[in-house]
């Protein structure tokens, strides 16, 4: 979960991670060098730079993958979920996916519609209706 | 009309932020839409004939966002065309010979003008620019990574858009109009 005061790029964003909480110590620091950068993989070397870990929050995750419609809920922690785009006239779905050549995070993702609440350490995000982005990734360093 | 089956190259220049919010049924991103769309037959006809390398080039202006109508639009027809192509094209720009335009244009509910105008048509994706003599000036540039500098290439998959199914996106290095009831820049 990230909050960033201005454009990502500017930086001077707090980051709190959520992992499960059967995690084993050896997986979280692996996550934790992967996260901020330390392996110098892409895209987290370049993000890892833009953020400070605020907080680290053991929690169950349930995430339910259904294509747009997918959710993820951290029993009061965290939930978010999305759906797609409505047609503002006909109401009938609309499908919009960006494709970025180039792209360092992802090359391709389906966008829609979300919602999403967030209680983990000091980081509170409330935000209904807004931006939404479906994609796979493939990283590596 | 008889069905009719055109292709076409599509420019869209506007006021919004880049990435036209519109494709992703969002509000234009200053409440109000002030653009110019324009289209180049690149083969079909209609009626029995052919319309390739005709051009018509349309300045609009939504006061809120474009399904809610309210629009205004001058179209200019790029000169010279034949007397019978003519009244084609202003059916097809206007909305009256169907298709797709006709629900885009459909929402120009508050006037749409037609005139002639020399058009100068360069697509060229980051290299494009559009020209009406005397009224719209259009070039276009890539979108540059604000850290690198580099150029930065987007675009859209539209399965069910309503005027195309792929977009790329440029930055309008200027977007100008001076037509008599529309002017913007």
């Amino acid at each position: 979960m990230v909050d960033w005061p201005k454009a990502i790029h500017d930086g001077r964003g707090k980051a709190v991670f959520i992992v499960p909480e059967k995690i084993r110590d050896d997986q979280l620091d692996a996550l934790a060098k992967i996260f901020t950068g330390q392996l110098k993989a892409m895209p987290w070397e370049i993000l890892g730079t833009t953020y400070e870990v605020a907080g680290l929050v053991k929690a169950d995750i349930e995430v339910t993958d259904a294509g747009m419609e997918s959710s993820l809920q951290v029993p009061g922690v965290a939930k978010a979920m999305g759906q797609t785009f409505k047609n503002p006239v006909t109401g009938e779905p609309h499908q919009a996916a960006i494709v970025l050549e180039d792209g360092f995070i992802w090359k391709r993702g389906e966008c829609g519609v979300g919602s999403f609440k967030v209680d983990a350490a000091d980081l509170h995000l409330d935000y209904k209706n807004t931006n939404w982005i479906l994609y796979d990734f493939d990283w590596s360093n | 009309m008889d069905s009719w089956k055109l292709k076409l190259e599509h420019v869209i220049a506007c006021n919004c932020d880049w990435g036209c919010p519109c494709i992703y049924e969002s509000r234009p991103t200053p409440g109000y839409c002030e653009g110019v769309v324009a289209w180049k037959v690149l083969e079909g006809g209609i009626e029995g004939f052919d319309l390739s390398g005709a051009a018509w080039v349309t300045a609009v202006k939504w006061p809120g966002a474009i399904h809610e109508g309210n629009g205004r639009a001058t179209v200019y027809i790029d000169e010279p065309v034949t007397a019978q192509q003519r009244p084609l094209l202003e059916a097809l720009a206007t909305g009256r010979a169907g298709g797709p335009l006709k629900a885009f244009m459909g929402t120009c509910d508050a006037g749409i003008e037609v005139r002639s105008g020399r058009v100068s048509w360069k697509f060229d994706g980051k290299q494009s620019s559009l020209r009406v003599d005397g009224v719209v000036e259009i070039d276009l540039e890539a979108i540059r990574n604000p850290v690198t500098g580099d150029e930065h290439f987007v675009s859209v998959d539209l399965a069910t858009g309503l005027m195309n199914q792929r977009e790329d996106f440029y930055s309008a290095r200027q977007l100008k109009v001076g037509a008599d009831h529309i002017e913007f820049e």
